[in-house]
């Protein structure tokens, strides 16, 4: 093989176009858009902003310090269990601990972070200037941001929840989960809950009716379909877990029976309910991965990825059955054995879309010319890694297998091996992408290299033995084990590796602020990529492009010869977009998008605040909800000169069409 | 299983390093149309073996699991398990309620033979789970569940609780003895046995330290006046191999640490502190040994 | 540098639409999606419960009563018409009517919201007497909610038309307020059987 080396410094292949930039409208016009599209500056702005960039880059920060936190829970757990008997943390520390882990990871890192990264580039690739409801998205943000503070202030108060991210009942229940610590986490699933429903929402509408005309459903990217599969599967599964958490919240606070035996509920609905959520959940997070890998694939291999029908109906097809599975997190209560059997099959039926995708990669690689750069290593890294993980996986939808190995360090071996090979190498991977285009400027290759190679090693030394620990008996979340048992080596060795990830970890973060300042200047187009944020500058102008690209192809820019069409005509004194029709893309009418507003901020911190009042009183909630009538009717109430200048542009409209 | 997957996995990764070493090319060379069939060819191939494959595997998996799950011959003997945080209560099953045996965090069947476990939980939900016996299964709340064992060779089988049940999950471990059938007779027909009277007087002492303090308030032992049964029943607890659901071998010098300060060994159990005097403390600890 | 062409301009194009091309009506449907599936999951809860449950209702506890459940079906079932009128005032874009059958909207959603906190109590079980209480209430909570929401954006509408002159997307959001109650009221239909009619079998 003529190995590429990798530069220090980066060098672009082949020369860079930069698309769209030659303006359709003058300057003066260029400038009232970008007033039109920024119009507040300075701390007050911020903190109004409805621009679907500025929400995506926040809410990628603020997943990115939970990500951090998550993994110094971690880190703490590693230390603990690396010796037998150790008593480096007690067990009621552990048992927050553990459960912080789980819940941060799922549920303020990489669902949110899948979602931000979403919000932040489905626009751009799709041609148009925001999401579909500007306002709701900052809405989503504030309440996922307050739920996640809110979680950690009453855990940094020693009030952390602690009956596991699960959180089964009874344990979790009015009678055995004492104190209030349950209550935070219920109610931390309904922040969360609540903003990823929002964001669901913006990417359904978002895609369905915003894209650039021309981008039929043939041609729309990957990343985007993987996007939209997951909004859907979002709507049902949050729902499940908004209905399981106030259920719980309801036994405990108001004294409902939904979990208690004695009173005719039954401790396995609970079960049920979050399963129902908890498996979906996982490829809520996985999906939008698989996206990000064929968006690399293709840029670093020259061609677009192999098979596009067949990868766009496996990631249907990954959505859709993911939602069969879940009683496989169950095969040890007393679901009956027929039942049981249908979920095996499905459990395992489902490796079959993932293996297409897989081969499909494979063989875009061969048929393309692959550029090695990091994030075509953290693609090659994922496939490696995450494999074990749906072989484990597969092995674990045998039911007599499964009773054995089901809550023991053989599970923690294989959702660690799915999650971070299947969803973190893609993301990190992503970033080495898409840092160019939202900062300017290009992260450093040869960091990359220690970053991917440490994070390579440092996964495997810590999770695989993790595999023969649970077969030697190890169960899940204990706080200690006793020397005799055999178990300390491998506990050992894991941690060995657990400090590997967080030399890799800390090699990201130095290459990611680094770079800010020393990387070198991207450009539109540093990949030679074919997707269409890559045709607007970077970082991209507030109002992402100045006219509306017409998609021709699938293979997108690269498809353009000379000239590229355009739409042009909406308006530059007022925030518009473009909204065509779902099957055909025909421009169907012009949207105007709300301005900033500080309502969302308002609102979010009274949702706060009657979640949180909701922990001792169910009187928080018709209180709550009343107070928030304020923002609501500010947020609805038409800004009085958009209102006039609408009135009287439309009787012009009216009568001239009148006239005709 | 493990060799069909690591088969597998060789063979897909395998692919992946020999797509991405085996390149040569120039900076513009076109890919030829042939390669574009044989790659079509390839991902269809390997989609053909892969279903057979899993769908094989997904008959076998019912044919394991019919045949692990069906019992063998009627349960020669059956005994109720009760989850409590965080010990294993036991109870031998029998048709006349004096043969009942009670004890904790131990379980004894004669080998080869099959025998019945019936699992229900006083408060949250445990999980019954001996690795070398059987797979787990839950103890829930509210439902009546059962599996059955057959150890088929003698030994000393270990079994920790495999669904986290709160504070000291950690440390409810239980221990199954599986004894040929004339030990297993005689472990029985002794645990059916009462208490024996104390012999001295320093006995007599711990057992009176034991029916007036705070013991009596959770602990059994037949026919004494201690009856409560909040904790495990201590009638032959010097019988057992551990203490505190295997946290602990059962030796003299261990029973009087978990006697005088369990919250340092186990922080959360049910069970107090208790400040002895070391004259009562002896005497109880001398009682306890009597207890085999 | 490639060049950018113009092939067409949108400049011509309305600023808002009626049907299911505006936004309006999917950010509605997306409600309606979310919350359906939510009072469904509440169903499934219901029959999972109930298949656990030897009588249901549990011994001991009274049949529900049918008197007020049944007069404010009636009452959403007559509601359509205000909900339709108004949507069909809002397309021809005439103010006064459209007001006039919102108000009249309006009203029928508050007494039904009154008549709602009545049916709780017409269930003749606490919330928290049994899982068969608990799911009732829940299930007559997350239908409530979604017609006081309803009514809040009628009455919202209500005053935007008596202080401002309606542009067409004000127009088209009315549309949408009656196409969002007339799911309130049809996934009223089988909860209405599910929780009132099915424990008499």
């Amino acid at each position: 093989m003529t190995a590429q080396p990798l530069p220090d410094e980066f060098v672009p292949a082949t020369p860079i176009d930069e698309v769209l930039l030659p303006p359709a409208i003058d300057e003066a016009d260029r400038a009232r858009l970008h007033a039109t599209w920024e119009p507040v500056i300075g701390l007050v702005g911020w903190l109004k902003s409805v621009n679907h960039k500025s929400v995506g880059k926040r809410y990628i920060c603020a997943a990115l310090v939970f990500f951090l936190l998550g993994g110094l829970e971690a880190a703490a757990m590693r230390m603990q269990l690396s010796r037998p008997e150790n008593t480096l943390i007690g067990p009621d520390l552990y048992n927050q601990i553990f459960t912080m882990h789980g819940t941060t990871m799922m549920f303020l890192f990489a669902v949110p972070i899948m979602t931000a990264i979403g919000i932040y580039l489905v626009p751009l690739m799709i041609g148009t200037r925001n999401v579909a409801f500007p306002r709701l998205n900052a809405l989503g943000f504030w309440v996922y941001l307050l739920g996640g503070i809110f979680l950690y202030s009453f855990f940094f108060s020693n009030t952390g929840p602690d009956a596991g991210w699960f959180a089964y009942v009874p344990l979790s229940g009015p009678q055995y989960g004492m104190g209030k610590r349950v209550d935070v986490y219920a109610q931390m699933v309904t922040f969360t809950e609540i903003a990823a429903l929002i964001a669901a929402l913006e990417a359904v509408v978002t895609i369905c009716k915003m894209r650039a005309p021309g981008m039929t459903w043939g041609r729309l990217p990957l990343f985007v379909w993987s996007q939209l599969v997951t909004a859907v599967m979002v709507m049902f599964a949050m729902s499940s877990v908004a209905t399981a958490s106030i259920m719980l919240g309801a036994d405990r606070l108001i004294a409902t029976q939904f979990f208690n035996p004695a009173e005719g509920g039954d401790v396995l609905l609970w079960q049920h309910l979050f399963w129902f959520f908890g498996h979906p959940e996982v490829y809520i997070i996985f999906i939008p991965a698989l996206g990000m890998v064929s968006q690399i694939v293709t840029t670093f291999t020259r061609r677009p990825v192999f098979g596009y029908p067949a990868m766009v109906a496996a990631l249907i097809a990954t959505g859709t059955i993911g939602f069969g599975l879940w009683v496989h997190h169950m095969f040890s209560t007393s679901v009956h054995q027929l039942g049981q059997s249908y979920f095996t099959a499905a459990s395992t039926m489902i490796s079959i879309p993932t293996g297409v995708q897989i081969f499909c990669w494979i063989a875009t690689l061969w048929l393309g010319r692959p550029i090695w750069r990091t994030p075509l290593l953290f693609v090659v890294g994922f496939i490696v890694v995450f494999m074990i993980g749906g072989l484990s996986g597969v092995m674990l939808a045998s039911v007599p297998f499964d009773v054995q190995a089901t809550d023991t360090y053989f599970v923690v071996g294989h959702l660690h091996y799915v999650l971070v090979g299947g969803a973190v190498m893609p993301l990190i991977g992503a970033f080495y992408y898409w840092y160019p285009k939202v900062t300017g400027r290009m992260m450093s290759e040869r960091l990359g290299l220690w970053n991917f190679w440490l994070l390579f090693i440092g996964i495997n030394v810590t999770f695989f033995p993790m595999h023969i620990l649970g077969l030697r008996g190890m169960t899940r979340r204990i706080y200690t084990y006793q020397e005799f048992l055999g178990w300390g080596t491998l506990n050992l060795i894991a941690t060995i590796g657990a400090v590997i990830i967080v030399a890799g970890m800390a090699v990201f973060a130095v290459n990611f602020f680094m770079s800010l300042k020393t990387g070198a200047i991207a450009g539109a187009n540093p990949w030679g990529a074919d997707t269409l944020e890559w045709a607007t500058t970077s970082p991209p102008p507030p109002y992402n492009f100045v006219d509306t690209p017409v998609v021709t192809s699938r293979e997108g820019l690269w498809a353009y010869g000379d000239e590229i069409p355009v739409v042009t005509g909406l308006h530059t004194d007022r925030p518009e977009v473009l909204i065509t029709s779902t099957m055909t893309t025909e421009p169907a009418y012009r949207n105007e998008l709300p301005t900033p507003t500080i309502a969302p901020l308002v609102m979010a911190i009274i949702i706060a605040g009657m979640l949180a009042a909701a922990i001792v009183t169910p009187w928080g909630v018709p209180i709550g909800s009343t107070l928030l009538l304020v923002p609501f009717y500010l947020w609805a109430w038409p800004d009085k000169a958009q209102h006039q200048r609408n009135l009287r542009e439309q009787g012009k409209q009216d009568r001239e069409s009148e006239a005709a | 299983m493990v060799a069909v997957a690591v088969v597998t996995y060789i063979l897909v990764v395998g692919a992946l390093f020999a797509v991405i070493r085996n390149r040569r090319y120039a900076a513009d060379d076109p890919v030829s149309p042939g390669r574009h069939e044989r790659a079509e060819r390839s991902v269809k191939l390997a989609v053909l073996v892969v279903v057979p494959v899993l769908f094989l595997f997904l008959l076998y998996n019912f044919a394991v699991a019919r045949n692990v799950s069906r019992m063998p011959d009627g349960p020669l003997l059956t005994i109720d398990v009760t989850g409590h945080q965080w010990w294993c209560e036991v109870a031998y099953e029998d048709p006349v309620p004096h043969n009942i045996v009670r004890t904790a965090n131990e379980i004894h069947i004669p080998v080869g033979k099959t025998v019945m476990i019936k699992l229900a939980s006083h408060d949250v939900i445990h999980s019954f789970w001996v690795p070398n016996l059987s797979g787990k299964k839950d103890l829930l709340p509210g439902h009546k569940d059962a599996i059955w064992i057959r150890a088929d060779k003698p030994g000393i089988y270990r079994g920790q609780c495999a669904e986290f049940c709160g504070l000291e999950h950690a440390k409810m471990a239980l221990f199954v003895v599986a004894e040929s059938a004339a030990e297993f007779t005689k472990w029985i027909e002794h645990q059916r046995e009462p208490a024996p009277t104390p012999a001295d007087s320093l006995t007599a002492k711990g057992q009176v330290v034991f029916e007036t303090g705070p013991c009596a308030m959770c602990h059994t032992v037949a026919s004494t006046r201690a009856a409560a049964t909040v904790g495990p029943d201590l009638t032959h607890v010097a019988s057992r191999m551990t203490l505190a659901a295997g946290t602990l071998p059962n030796t003299r010098g261990n029973l009087g640490g978990w006697i005088v300060d369990p919250q340092t060994i186990k922080p959360g159990a049910k069970m107090p502190a208790n400040s002895l005097e070391p004259k009562d403390l002896q005497a109880l600890l001398a009682y306890l040994g009597t207890l085999k | 540098m490639r060049k950018v062409r113009a092939i067409a301009s949108v400049d011509r194009l309305p600023n808002e639409v009626y049907g299911p091309a505006n936004m309006t009506w999917w950010g509605a449907l997306g409600g309606e999606v979310i919350e359906g599936f939510v009072v469904l999951l509440a169903v499934f809860a219901y029959f999972y419960l109930r298949n656990n449950t030897p009588t249901w209702p549990p011994l001991h506890t009274p049949l529900p009563s049918l008197g007020i459940p049944t007069l404010n079906l009636l009452l959403m079932l007559v509601s359509i018409v205000p909900a339709w009128l108004a949507a069909r005032a809002a397309k021809a874009e005439d103010r006064y009517t459209t007001l006039v059958w919102l108000a009249v909207h309006g009203a029928f959603g508050i007494v039904i919201c009154v008549i709602r906190y009545f049916e709780f109590f017409a269930l003749n079980v606490r919330w928290d007497a049994n899982a068969y209480g608990s799911l009732n209430w829940a299930i007559l909570f997350a239908h409530g909610y979604t017609a006081v929401f309803d009514v809040f954006d009628t009455l919202g509408a209500v005053v935007l038309f008596i202080f401002l002159e309606p542009e067409r997307k004000n127009y088209v959001y009315v549309t949408e307020n009656s196409f969002f109650w007339y799911f309130v009221v049809i996934t009223w239909l089988p909860l209405y059987w599910l929780l009132f009619l099915s424990p008499r079998w």
